[in-house]
C-alpha cells in the first residue's frame, strides 16, 4: 500500500512536471492510436481519413483522441499495481510490458468503436464514451491484476515452504 | 420606382442593424482533457483485490 502510494505520487509529479509540459509522449500515443484505428477501419472498407489526432468517417462526425483518451493514465494505474504487489520479477516485466501493450491495442479498438458509433448511434455517443472503459479496459485490467495476485500467492507459498524447510 | 428602391435600402439597413446587434455565438471551449471515466472505480477495485489477497495471506 505504501509502495503503491509512493509510486502514484512519483508518477503524478513526473507526469505534471516533465511528461505533460513536454507533450511528446501524450502526442505520440494519441496520434498512433488515431492512425492505427484509421488504418484498421480502412482495412474493413470504411472511407475514413485521419488528421493528427482526429479521425473522420466520410460524412459523419469526427473523433478526436485527446490526452485524457490516450490511456496513459490507465497504463500508469495498471503498472502501479503490478509494481507494488509482490511477485516474481521476471513475470513482473512480462505482465508490465504485455499489459501496457494490450491496453494500447484495446484503446485502438475503443477508438474504432467510437468512430463507428458516430455512424450507428450518434445520439448515444456520449453515453457510449462514458461507459466504454467498463467494456474495453476494466475487465481486462481487473482480470490481469487478479492473475498477478494469484502468481504472487504462489510465490508466497513457495517462500513460506522454503522458510519452514 | 425610386420610392421602391429607397424602401428596399431602408429595410435592408434596418434589418442589417438588427442582425449586427446580435451577440456572436460562443466559441467552443477547450475540450475536456480529463482522464478515462470511472477510473476511480478501477482503483478501488484494485485496492479491494490487493487487500483481500494481503489479509488472506496474513491469516494463513
Amino acid at each position: 500500500m505504501v509502495k503503491a502510494s509512493i509510486f502514484y505520487i512519483v508518477w503524478q509529479i513526473i507526469y505534471d512536471l516533465i511528461i505533460l509540459p513536454d507533450g511528446r509522449l501524450d502526442h505520440f500515443l494519441s496520434v498512433s492510436v488515431a492512425v492505427l484505428a484509421k488504418n484498421a477501419l480502412s482495412l474493413f472498407g470504411w472511407n475514413i481519413s485521419a488528421l493528427d489526432r482526429l479521425i473522420v468517417i466520410e460524412g459523419y462526425r469526427g473523433v478526436e483522441v485527446l490526452n485524457g483518451c490516450n490511456a496513459l493514465t490507465l497504463m500508469a494505474l495498471y503498472s502501479g499495481f503490478i509494481i507494488s504487489f509482490q511477485g516474481p520479477n521476471k513475470k513482473r516485466i512480462i505482465y508490465l510490458l504485455g499489459g501496457i501493450g494490450i491496453i494500447f491495442i484495446l484503446n485502438v479498438i475503443r477508438i474504432m468503436a467510437f468512430s463507428l458509433a458516430t455512424v450507428y448511434f450518434q445520439p448515444h455517443w456520449d453515453t457510449f464514451h462514458e461507459f466504454s472503459p467498463f467494456i474495453f479496459f476494466y475487465p481486462f485490467v481487473l482480470w490481469t491484476w487478479y492473475q498477478w495476485t494469484l502468481l504472487s500467492d504462489d510465490q508466497y507459498r513457495t517462500d513460506s515452504g522454503l522458510s519452514f524447510a | 420606382m425610386n420610392n421602391k428602391i429607397y424602401k428596399i435600402i431602408i429595410i435592408t439597413i434596418s434589418m442589417l442593424t438588427v442582425a449586427l446587434a446580435q451577440d456572436p455565438p460562443d466559441l467552443p471551449g477547450a475540450p475536456n482533457q480529463g482522464p478515462i471515466p470511472g477510473m476511480i472505480w478501477l482503483a478501488l477495485s484494485g485496492l479491494i483485490i490487493a487487500a483481500k489477497k494481503y489479509f488472506g495471506n496474513t491469516e494463513k
